[in-house]
């Protein structure tokens, strides 16, 4: 079920999307198509503002930048927002509905809009009161420099309707950023109740991430308003302070929700997963034959690990084709109706499937590699001693021999299964 | 008979070729008491669930009964196409790393009889309690008998792995 369909007769949908929808001719055209045609318009304007009134060169680069920096936020927001409205619910219960329905009645509540107005206020204020507090702002360096009794009102409106646009990107991201700490801390609570913990699938949980992502790069686009911000001192100092802090807000709160896709897994599947040595890995063969073998694993609390041999059949056939599934059970010795699995299928990333592609893993992702390195280690630690004795008399492909002969794959999950010998049944988390 | 975990010659027909098979690998056909079976999903994803079997007599053909609602038939029934293993791991000595894996061709029957009789066998094999325990009740009714015929197996020691020929025709 898609997040936003949960409450049909409602659209969740941002101020700015709607009044796109409203606006001919950006109603007759779909996004990113119309937001271009937002950036060309601004482009245009800008470019006749710079051969009617001869403007400098420097004005007219930061002008376009300013309207780049709002063409790519605004893709950005309405990337989020149609991904989050198209978000994959595992399953809905009431519990999990109102935290969802919550969520995205406030992220498009209409006053997402005040911070925006509190921040145009602002900015204009500062344009227009500046030099009575002994600032001169671009304005009046532009004035001063054209040897003008007053802005052109073309050019005054061009700035006036730019910086409306812009302050309320700004104040938007800010207002997403202030929903998803709330919403984050919501659902802390709510996996902090055993009960209530059951209600919500780690997969939502990742794909509420995914989604985040999305606005993450929508704010780090802002960086291109930088030129803009050179016109003017103050307004850089401020630029650069909400980046910072609107960059770092939602690094914190990628990383709470990373945490919390950890505690959504239930406690019992988690030292399954942590106790058991051994995992059997399924994947599809040429031929379409699936193809099964037991394997050494870590989880570092968000994604599987497996180390293989780069002359495997895994890793040729994971080359080919990228889904991966792995099987974790309790392999009970005595009463085998008591066993229990858990089955977690998703997509897979070698890291280096031959030389070339080793070497450029391991300069890449070097420091990474070497965290799963000591997760192995840590976990296996007398097998790999063992191992190691031993590694110079097998075959090259076997030998433990990084890039040579042997390559981690990361497995990410997408989905869990739980599986009880006393059911035969798979049972979807 | 070999439903009791007993190990006996099992005469193998692979890709036209038939073989006894090597009492190191009929063991894992025999002794486990799960094998693990991966099959593909309808949307083309690799699926693994342990399963209770038995290995029809004298055959390397393994039955196994399953749910006629269930993902696994679902699966099966879209790509016949299956592959099963079972290993004995070492937890600290690699080299002692022991197990087979078998690519097969699966057949579904869901007569009743046949229900029966593989129902019977697994009874014997492991006890009525632990069958119904795993399978439940009213099996005639809801399961299917899957036969998987295998059409290559691969087996490790260690860290090598050979891929088990059938010479003769």
């Amino acid at each position: 079920m898609k997040l936003g369909s949960m409450q049909p007769p409602k659209k969740y949908k941002f101020l700015q999307e709607q009044v796109f929808e409203g606006i001919w001719p950006f109603n007759k055209l779909k996004s990113p198509v119309n937001v271009f045609l937002l950036l060309l318009l601004y482009f245009f304007w800008g470019l006749g503002l710079y051969f009617i009134y001869e403007i400098p060169m420097s004005y007219f680069i930061a002008g376009s930048c300013g309207a780049l920096g709002l063409f790519l936020w605004t893709i950005g927001i309405f990337h989020y927002a149609d991904s989050l409205r198209n978000v994959e619910v595992e399953r809905i219960t009431k519990v999990n509905q109102k935290f969802l329905v919550g969520f995205l009645e406030n992220l498009f509540h209409p006053s997402s809009l005040v911070i925006s107005v509190v921040v145009f206020t602002f900015v204009v204020t500062y344009f227009f009161t500046s030099q009575a507090f002994g600032i001169e702002n671009f304005l009046f360096f532009i004035q001063k420099e054209m040897n003008w009794n007053s802005v052109p009102p073309l050019l005054l409106l061009y700035v006036l309707l730019l910086t409306f646009d812009l302050c309320y990107r700004l104040g938007l991201s800010f207002y997403v950023i202030i929903v998803q700490i709330r919403r984050n801390f919501r659902l802390a609570q709510y996996l902090k109740t055993p009960i209530l913990k059951t209600q919500f699938s780690s997969t939502d949980i990742r794909n509420l991430e995914k989604t985040d992502y999305i606005h993450y790069l929508a704010i780090v686009s802002g960086f291109t308003l930088i030129p803009l911000g050179l016109m003017d001192p103050v307004l850089f100092v401020m630029l650069c302070t909400y980046l910072v802090v609107t960059i770092g807000l939602t690094t914190v709160n990628i990383l709470h929700l990373r945490l919390l896709y950890e505690r959504s897994i239930p406690d019992g599947l988690l030292s399954l997963i942590r106790s058991t040595k051994f995992a059997q890995v399924g994947t599809i063969s040429p031929g379409n034959f699936p193809h099964i073998t037991p394997t050494l694993f870590v989880f570092d609390g968000r994604n599987f690990f497996i180390a293989t041999s780069i002359k495997s059949q895994k890793v040729k056939n994971l080359h080919r084709l990228k889904d991966i599934a792995i099987f974790i059970d309790s392999r009970k010795d005595g009463d085998i109706t008591k066993d229990v699995g858990v089955l977690i299928t998703g997509r897979s990333r070698i890291y280096g499937h031959d030389l070339h592609t080793g070497i450029l893993n391991y300069l890449i992702f070097g420091l990474h590699l070497f965290r799963i390195y000591l997760l192995f280690k840590k976990k296996y630690l007398k097998y790999i001693s063992e191992y190691w004795k031993i590694h110079r008399r097998l075959p090259q492909a076997w030998q433990l021999l990084p890039i040579l002969s042997r390559t981690f794959i990361e497995i990410v999950p997408e989905q869990f299964f739980l599986w009880k010998a006393s059911r035969t049944e798979l049972i979807k988390l | 008979m070999n439903y009791c975990g007993r190990i006996m010659k099992i005469k193998c027909q692979i890709n036209g070729h038939t073989c006894v098979l090597p009492s190191f690998l009929t063991r894992f056909l025999v002794k486990p008491l799960f094998l693990y079976c991966s099959t593909i999903t309808p949307n083309g994803k690799p699926q693994i669930q342990p399963i209770i079997f038995v290995n029809e007599l004298g055959k390397c053909n393994i039955a196994f009964l399953v749910k006629k609602q269930s993902s696994l038939t679902r699966n099966l029934q879209k790509n016949p196409k299956l592959a099963l293993t079972t290993d004995e791991t070492h937890p600290t000595d690699p080299l002692k790393n022991k197990g087979i894996m078998i690519e097969a061709v699966s057949q579904l029957n869901d007569s009743k009889d046949e229900v029966e009789e593989c129902f019977n066998y697994l009874r014997k094999k492991y006890n009525s309690d632990i069958v119904t325990k795993i399978l439940g009740i009213d099996i005639i009714l809801n399961y299917v008998k899957i036969q998987a015929f295998p059409v290559k197996i691969v087996y490790w020691k260690g860290p090598f792995f050979k891929k088990f020929k059938c010479n003769q025709r």
